[in-house]
């Protein structure tokens, strides 16, 4: 930056401007009577109220009095910081005067906006209008810095959020680490047979992607692998990848499929097919999987868990990929800036004990429908009940878990849209009847209403009603061996009891379990329900207040597939905005150690979170590392001979503030 | 009408607030073992609250219908004390003179109650007795069932007894008083 710098002994001068903000401030707090009284206040020289501060006459008052009255120090009363800060600063830049001169005092979401009572609003607007001269009385001016920044972008998660975040990346010449802890990418869209509203078969709109992010020459592919350790900050993120032991060499694997042929162990869960079919213990979870390369699950493997001498994959391995001895590798990657796209789990409808799921064979979750339903799945495609008859009627039960007190509170957003690709498909493929739930069908997007009316004229039956209870209890003896699906048709107000042969489910979304974690790796936070927050709701909704670190896709709540790509695209888009100058604008607001002062007694060394303080053993003192320190204040709280404070936080200029508050 | 408004007469039915939760999912008519008895249902009962129509509840057989088995109240998605609301429902209509008439269960009601207020618990000859003494003709279709049970020692004559029934006495008065 280079505004210029002003003397430091320069005498004070400030002026303030009260903002009516059109009705938001100036009825409720008496503008006029705020700005007379800080007009009496030390070092002011012109307070004024206007209608709107944050308009060009508005800042042009600002420039105009700076200019002419010779002012230093500027207070604005209006909003929050986080609103107008930046244009008022801005505005000091364009007079000449080192924008740090600034000081906002908050009388619209702190006074006027939270305060019934129009005396002590206008009362308390004074005190934080005074609190803000007094501390603007004491501000320094500051210089912000530009730091280098590494140009690639580090992508957690390889469902179709993160590789389509690694490719818009990637296709912009970014060096892109996509890191996946499952053995493929391809995440949960992977399993879906078709997707709606325009039912394209997900594998054939997803396979290509796989394989470009596995062949583009800008991605490097982490599978089976999680975050160890995240350090640095937004430009120069130094990122740990655990790679875990996948006992099959990736270099040598030519993935021609005959390890998992001849494994003895073939009775484990598929954890791809939900349940519904086996696997071997070297495996690689679908055909189509990316790397083609299996891994071993060590758990059930005779060799590594059991501790037997069995070894055929090696026998048989004419490439000799086979290594029970690998261990885990840990690689740092340097990274300019962080995309996050862990993804969703399927709610588990276990804990609703009146749905019977798990209890009653033929109750399924709308995944295990999916693979039910797809042509590489448990049946090949082919629909039928566990003992291989074809379903006469289907009921498929919305709002499972979703909209739910006791379980998750929010909609789900995808359910009332696959219920209903699931009631096309069931017609389509078997000509049952079908029966759908809901409570609200909820179809806003483009051409979902159409699906949703698409459906309708095929005959599917919708009942108004949530469900009661799925019993195996049949009121009409015939019906033995079938489900009943009791609920209210609340439009009829009849109880209906209607039996089926196959009930779906239709879960909706949480977090991916690794959440949690993996915002504490990155510092980012998640709202009651686990998702993690965006920046602002509406105008960042990709950044978070990590700033570098970036959301794509359902880590940040239950999305569909083009609001996901949308979405990831903008993370990309974001994150290539940030990078693409090969430098960032330093805060101001940084750590600063007074060398006479400083005993070298490293308290603050120890508490630092940024690894922003080093030691200079000549001189026996803590140094602070400008482009790492994020001015948490933590070494100034720690700092016992007052060496340490924060710039822009001083405590004359915080204790003046303080003092006029109270 | 606001539901909690200060000017709404009925804002003291108990737990009326959570009302303002429900999303008419029909769980609570779905789960209902008397749904079809019923001349609303649950769910109903609910909307028309909604819509400030009160005397049309407080007049509803529903609440006299319900038999407490809280199936409702367990699966709720809005966690609406469904079954607390039917008490506090009966409670307005009895304490307004709106139950419905011709309703044989309210006389039921009270006969099982006095039974409780004087001996602690109930004894079957007494409730139905006392029962029988409003519906005559009720009484004499029983007579044959009461006999067999009489004969295999199902039938108690004697009045079951507590240690003290005047605390259960004492526990009626005070809440008969107003008291919780």
């Amino acid at each position: 930056m280079t505004s210029q710098n002003q003397p430091k002994t320069s005498i004070p001068k400030i002026g303030v401007y009260v903002c009516h903000c059109g009705m938001n401030i100036a009825p409720k707090v008496n503008v006029e009577e705020v700005a007379e009284h800080v007009k009496a206040l030390p070092h002011v020289v012109v307070a004024r109220d206007y209608k709107f501060m944050c308009s060009n006459p508005g800042q042009d008052m600002i420039v105009n009095d700076i200019k002419e009255l010779g002012l230093n120090r500027v207070v604005v009363a209006s909003c929050s910081p986080r609103m107008h800060e930046k244009t008022f600063r801005n505005a000091l830049r364009k007079a000449g005067l080192n924008p740090y001169y600034f000081q906002m005092a908050n009388v619209r979401e702190q006074a006027s906006w939270v305060t019934k009572d129009s005396v002590e609003a206008t009362e308390k607007a004074k005190a934080l209008v005074s609190a803000a001269v007094t501390r603007v009385a004491f501000h320094q001016p500051l210089l912000t810095r530009e730091v280098k920044v590494e140009k690639s972008i580090l992508v957690v998660g390889g469902g179709i959020a993160g590789m389509q975040a690694a490719l818009t990346s990637a296709q912009a010449g970014y060096q892109v680490y996509l890191v996946e802890r499952e053995p493929s990418i391809g995440g949960h869209m992977a399993k879906f047979d078709k997707t709606f509203p325009t039912l394209d078969c997900a594998a054939c709109i997803m396979t290509p992607k796989m394989v470009d992010v596995y062949q583009h020459p800008n991605i490097h592919l982490f599978t089976y692998s999680e975050i160890e350790k995240v350090e640095g900050f937004i430009g120069n993120f130094e990122v740990t990848v655990k790679m875990k032991p996948r006992y099959v060499d990736m270099t040598k694997c030519t993935g021609c499929g005959l390890c998992m042929e001849k494994c003895p162990t073939k009775k484990i869960t598929s954890e791809f097919n939900e349940g519904l079919s086996k696997r071997t213990a070297i495996y690689t979870p679908f055909p189509q999987a990316v790397p083609n390369v299996p891994v071993i699950d060590a758990e059930n493997c005779l060799t590594l868990g059991k501790g037997k001498k069995c070894g055929v994959c090696a026998k048989f391995c004419e490439s000799t990929a086979i290594d029970f001895d690998q261990q885990p590798e840990f690689k740092t990657v340097k990274t300019g800036a962080v995309i996050v796209a862990t993804g969703f789990k399927a709610f588990d409808p276990g804990s609703i004990g009146y749905y019977g799921y798990g209890r009653y064979p033929e109750v399924y979750t709308s995944l295990e429908f999916e693979r039910l339903n797809n042509a590489t799945g448990p049946t090949a495609g082919k629909l039928v009940m566990k003992d291989g008859r074809t379903p006469q009627r289907v009921a498929i039960v919305h709002c499972v878990g979703s909209r739910d007190q006791r379980h998750k509170k929010y909609c789900s957003r995808v359910c009332c849209m696959y219920s209903m690709k699931f009631a096309h498909l069931i017609h389509e493929k078997t000509g049952a009847e079908v029966w759908e739930f809901y409570i609200d069908i909820r179809s806003p997007g483009k051409n979902y209403e159409e699906f949703y009316n698409r459906v309708q004229e095929e005959g599917v039956k919708f009942v108004r009603g949530r469900v009661a209870e799925i019993t195996d209890m049949t009121d009409d003896p015939k019906d033995r061996g079938r489900l009943t699906v009791v609920a209210e048709n609340s439009l009829t107000r009849r109880t209906l009891r209607i039996p089926v042969d196959m009930v779906i489910l239709s879960v909706g979304m949480e977090p991916s379990p690794g959440a949690e974690d993996l915002g504490r790796l990155m510092g980012v936070s998640r709202d009651a329900d686990g998702w993690f927050n965006e920046l602002h709701a509406k105008l960042a909704p990709v950044a978070t207040p990590m700033t570098g670190v970036f959301l794509a896709g359902c880590c940040q709540g239950p999305k569909d597939i083009p609001d996901t790509v949308a979405q990831s695209m903008g993370a990309a888009g974001e994150a290539i905005a940030l990078l693409s100058k090969g430098s960032v604008t330093t805060q101001a607001e940084i750590s600063n150690i007074d060398e006479d002062l400083c005993t070298g007694c490293k308290s603050c060394i120890a508490v630092c979170s940024y690894s922003a303080i080093g030691f200079d053993e000549v001189r026996r003192i803590a140094v602070v590392n400008e482009a790492l320190c994020m001015g948490c204040g933590s070494c100034s709280a720690a700092c016992l001979s007052s060496a340490a404070s924060v710039r822009h936080f001083s405590d004359k200029q915080v204790m003046g503030e303080l003092e006029m508050l109270l | 009408m606001n539901i909690t408004g200060k000017n709404n007469p009925y804002s003291d039915i108990g737990k009326l607030s959570h009302i303002n939760r429900c999303i008419q999912c029909g769980t609570c008519s779905g789960s209902c073992p008397l749904s079809d008895k019923m001349d609303h249902a649950p769910r109903e009962l609910f909307a028309l609250i909604r819509e400030g129509s009160y005397e049309e509840v407080l007049a509803s057989i529903t609440p006299w219908f319900c038999v407490s088995c809280y199936a409702c109240m367990v699966r709720c998605p809005k966690e609406i004390p469904v079954t607390d609301l039917m008490y506090a429902f009966k409670e307005k209509a009895r304490e307004q003179g709106t139950v419905p008439k011709n309703l044989n269960m309210t006389d039921m009601y009270d006969a099982f109650s006095k039974t409780v207020k004087q001996f602690g618990r109930v004894t079957e000859s007494f409730l139905m007795g006392r029962y029988g003494m409003r519906h005559p003709i009720s009484a004499v279709k029983n007579a044959p069932l009461a006999v067999k049970m009489a004969l295999r020692h199902r039938l108690e004559l004697k009045p079951q007894k507590i240690e003290n029934p005047d605390t259960i006495t004492r526990l009626y008065e005070l809440t008969e008083k107003g008291g919780e």
